[in-house]
C-alpha cells in the first residue's frame, strides 16, 4: 500500500509560562490511501495534537520539528493558497463537540456549501443540491428542512452527522476524526461508526480515528497506534490489541475495562495518574505506574523498536509478553 | 369556601425574564435615546425647509433681542435669528462625529482584524503601536492637524479620527481575539477557509454588536470633541452656524446678562451627547447579554 501520510520524528512543543514544554515526542506514523488507524490514550496523551499537527491547526507559538509528508508534500512547510487547498482536498476533520465546532448564527445550508462555493468555485444552486445529498448519504431525513435550520434545532447527533457531512463536502483523502463519538449518547455513537464506517470504504478515504475507546477503534480500524505522555508506545493491528498487548500500558488498559462477561467487585485501575509530554520522567514515561518496571526501564528513553507484529516501545517486551493481561491485577 | 375551590385557584405564572432581570431589546431609555436622537436629525435636516428664517440674516436692531412672534428663540448679539442658527448648527454639529467615527471604526477594525488572525510578532507590534497612540489625546492630534492643515471640520475631523482609532481598534481587538479562539474557527479553518473569508462572513457579524457599541460611545466623545475644536475657533469656521462656535460667540452676552446663545446650544450638545450615551450602553449592555 503506497502512503498518503507519513509523520516523521514529530516533535511538538508549546510555549508554557514562558517556558517550552514538549506535548508530542518523536512521533512516527505512516497512514495508507484509504486506511484506518486509531490513535486511542488517556486524556492529555497527545492524541488531538497529532490530529492538530495533521490538520495545521496547532495553536500559536507552537513549535514543530520532523516532518509530515501528505502525498509527497511537506505539510508543516505549506502556506497560503497551498495550505489551503491541502485543507481542502487533502484533509478534512470531525470535532468532539459539533456544537462548539459550528458557528450558532449560520445556517446549516450556509455551513456546508461555504467551502464548497469559495474553495471550489461551485455556484450556490449546485452547492446546494450537492449538501442535499450528503445530508441523505449522512443518514438525515428531510435534508432540504435541515439546510434552513440552525445549529441549536438539531441534536447533537444530527449535527455530527453534519459536520460529517462537511467534512466530506470538500471531498478529502484524510479524516481526522478527534473523538467524533464522545460527546453523543451509545446508540446515536453506533450509528455515526456506521456511516464513518461506510463512507471510508465507499469513498476510498483514509481514517486518523482518536478516541479513548479501545473496542471502538478495533472495530473501525486497521491498525491501532497507543499513545501515552505524548509519544507512541505501541502499535499494531487493531483486533490483536487486547488479546496479544506488546506494551504493558496497553495491558492496564485492557484490564481496566469493564467486562460483561465476568462480574467483579472492583475495577482494576492504573496505579498514579496521567502524565503530559512535558512531566515524564527520565527513561520511559509509563515506567512510575507500571507493574512490570525494572531499574533500566528509568534509564533512557526506550525506542520503538519492531516487535512482532507491531512496534512496541519497552525495553522488557520479550520477558513480559503473554504474562501482562493475565495474574494479578493492581487496584492501586 | 371549600378546599376544592381553594386548590383550583391556581398561582400566577411566574415571569422567569423578571426573575432573571434581564432587558431584551433597547428597553425604555434606549427607545427615548432613539425618539431624542430621531427627532434631532429629522429638525436639523428638514428644518430649515419649514423654518424659512435666514440663520445669517444681520438685524442689528434685534439685538439680544427676546422672543417674538416668527422668532420663538429670539436674536443673538449680532441680531441673527437664534433657532434658525441652531437648527443649521445641528447639521455641522451632529455630521462631524460621523465622519470621526466612520473614519476611526474602518481603520480600527482593520488593525483590530488584522491583529487578531495573524498574531504573533505582527499582533505585539500593532498592540504596542496603539498603545503608544494612546499617549496622544485626540485633541491634541486634532490641533497639531489643524495648525498643519488650516482650521475647519474637514482637517479636525480626520484628525480627531486618527486619535480616536487606539480605543476602537483595542476594543474590537479583544471582542475579535475572543471569537477567533472558539473552537468553530478551527472548524472552518481546516476546511480550508482563508483569513479573511472567516474574517469577514463569520467575525464580522458575531462581533458587530460591540463594534456597534463602540461606535456609538465614540460619537458622543466626537460631539463633544468637535464642539471644543470649534470652541476654540480650530473647528467650524464662523460664520458658519455650530453648536460649539455658538457657545463661544455667546460669551460676550453671557457677561452682559443675555445668556441664550450659549445657553441653547449648550443644552443642544448635551442632550445630543446624553442621547447617544444612553443608547451606546444599550448597545453595549445587549452585546455582553449575546
Amino acid at each position: 500500500m503506497t502512503s498518503l501520510l507519513t509523520i516523521e520524528g514529530l516533535t511538538v512543543t508549546l510555549p508554557v509560562a514562558g517556558k517550552r514544554k514538549p506535548v508530542l515526542r518523536d512521533i512516527n506514523l505512516e497512514i495508507g490511501a484509504g486506511e484506518a488507524v486509531g490513535l486511542v490514550g488517556e486524556s492529555g496523551s497527545g492524541k488531538s495534537m497529532t490530529a492538530r499537527s495533521i490538520g495545521r491547526l496547532l495553536p500559536p507559538g507552537a513549535q514543530t520539528s520532523g516532518s509530515i509528508t501528505f502525498d509527497g508534500k511537506p505539510v508543516l512547510e505549506l502556506k497560503g493558497s497551498d495550505l489551503r487547498s491541502y485543507r481542502t482536498e487533502g484533509v478534512a476533520m470531525i470535532f468532539q463537540d459539533p456544537r462548539a465546532h459550528t458557528n450558532p448564527v449560520r445556517s446549516v445550508g450556509d455551513f456546508l456549501t461555504e467551502a464548497m462555493r469559495t474553495n471550489m468555485g461551485m455556484k450556490s444552486s449546485a452547492a446546494d443540491a450537492r449538501a442535499v445529498e450528503l445530508l441523505e448519504s449522512v443518514g438525515i431525513d428531510d435534508p432540504k428542512r435541515r439546510m434552513q435550520q440552525y445549529p441549536h434545532q438539531l441534536s447533537g447527533g444530527m449535527l455530527q452527522r453534519v459536520m460529517i457531512a462537511s467534512a466530506l463536502a470538500v471531498r478529502p483523502r484524510l479524516i481526522l476524526a478527534d473523538e467524533p463519538t464522545t460527546a453523543l449518547d451509545v446508540t446515536t455513537q453506533a450509528e455515526v461508526m456506521a456511516i464513518l464506517d461506510t463512507l471510508r470504504r465507499e469513498h476510498g478515504v483514509a481514517l486518523v480515528f482518536i478516541t479513548h475507546d479501545l473496542e471502538l477503534a478495533a472495530a473501525v480500524c486497521d491498525r491501532t497506534d497507543v499513545m501515552y505522555a505524548g509519544s507512541i508506545m505501541e502499535q499494531q493491528s487493531s483486533d490483536a490489541l487486547d488479546r496479544d498487548p506488546l506494551h504493558p500500558y496497553t495491558a492496564a488498559l485492557v484490564q481496566a475495562r469493564p467486562s460483561i462477561s465476568s462480574t467483579s467487585d472492583r475495577l482494576a485501575a492504573i496505579p498514579g495518574r496521567p502524565v503530559s509530554a512535558f512531566e515524564a520522567p527520565n527513561g520511559c514515561a509509563f515506567a512510575p505506574r507500571c507493574r512490570f518496571a525494572v531499574a533500566e526501564c528509568s534509564a533512557g528513553t526506550p525506542p520503538l523498536v519492531a516487535v512482532e507484529p507491531g512496534l512496541s516501545r519497552c525495553i522488557r517486551i520479550d520477558s513480559i509478553r503473554g504474562t501482562m493481561t493475565a495474574g494479578e491485577v493492581s487496584n492501586g | 369556601m371549600s378546599i376544592l375551590e381553594v386548590q383550583s385557584a391556581s398561582p400566577e405564572p411566574i415571569e422567569y425574564d423578571d426573575v432573571k432581570g434581564q432587558r431584551k431589546g433597547l428597553g425604555l431609555t434606549g427607545w427615548i435615546a432613539v425618539a431624542v436622537l430621531s427627532v434631532m436629525v429629522l429638525i436639523t435636516v428638514f428644518g430649515p425647509m419649514l423654518y424659512t428664517v435666514d440663520p445669517d440674516n444681520i438685524s442689528l436692531m434685534d439685538t439680544f433681542g427676546p422672543p417674538q412672534p416668527g422668532h420663538p428663540l429670539g436674536f443673538d448679539g449680532q441680531g441673527r435669528d437664534l433657532l434658525a442658527r441652531l437648527v443649521v448648527g445641528g447639521r455641522t454639529s451632529l455630521l462631524g462625529p460621523v465622519i470621526v467615527v466612520i473614519i476611526s471604526t474602518l481603520l480600527g477594525a482593520l488593525l483590530a482584524f488584522s491583529a487578531a488572525w495573524i498574531g504573533g510578532t505582527y499582533d505585539t507590534v500593532v498592540s504596542r503601536f496603539i498603545d503608544t497612540m494612546f499617549a496622544f489625546p485626540g485633541l491634541l492630534l486634532a490641533i497639531i492637524a489643524v495648525a498643519i492643515f488650516g482650521p475647519g471640520l474637514m482637517a479636525a475631523s480626520i484628525a480627531l479620527a486618527i486619535g480616536y482609532t487606539p480605543f476602537v481598534a483595542r476594543i474590537i481587538r479583544s471582542a475579535v481575539l475572543r471569537e477567533r479562539n472558539l473552537p468553530y474557527v478551527s472548524a472552518l479553518t481546516v476546511q480550508g477557509l482563508g483569513g479573511l473569508n472567516i474574517s469577514i462572513r463569520h467575525l464580522l457579524p458575531n462581533v458587530a454588536g460591540i463594534i456597534i457599541a463602540a461606535a456609538t460611545l465614540s460619537y458622543g466623545y466626537a460631539l463633544i470633541d468637535l464642539a471644543a475644536l470649534s470652541f476654540i475657533g480650530l473647528g467650524v469656521q464662523p460664520p458658519q452656524s455650530d453648536w460649539g462656535v455658538m457657545v463661544a460667540e455667546g460669551i460676550p452676552g453671557l457677561l452682559s446678562g443675555y445668556p441664550q446663545e450659549s445657553l441653547y446650544a449648550g443644552l443642544c450638545i448635551i442632550i445630543a451627547v446624553g442621547a447617544v450615551n444612553l443608547l451606546g450602553d444599550r448597545f453595549a449592555a445587549m452585546a455582553e447579554e449575546e
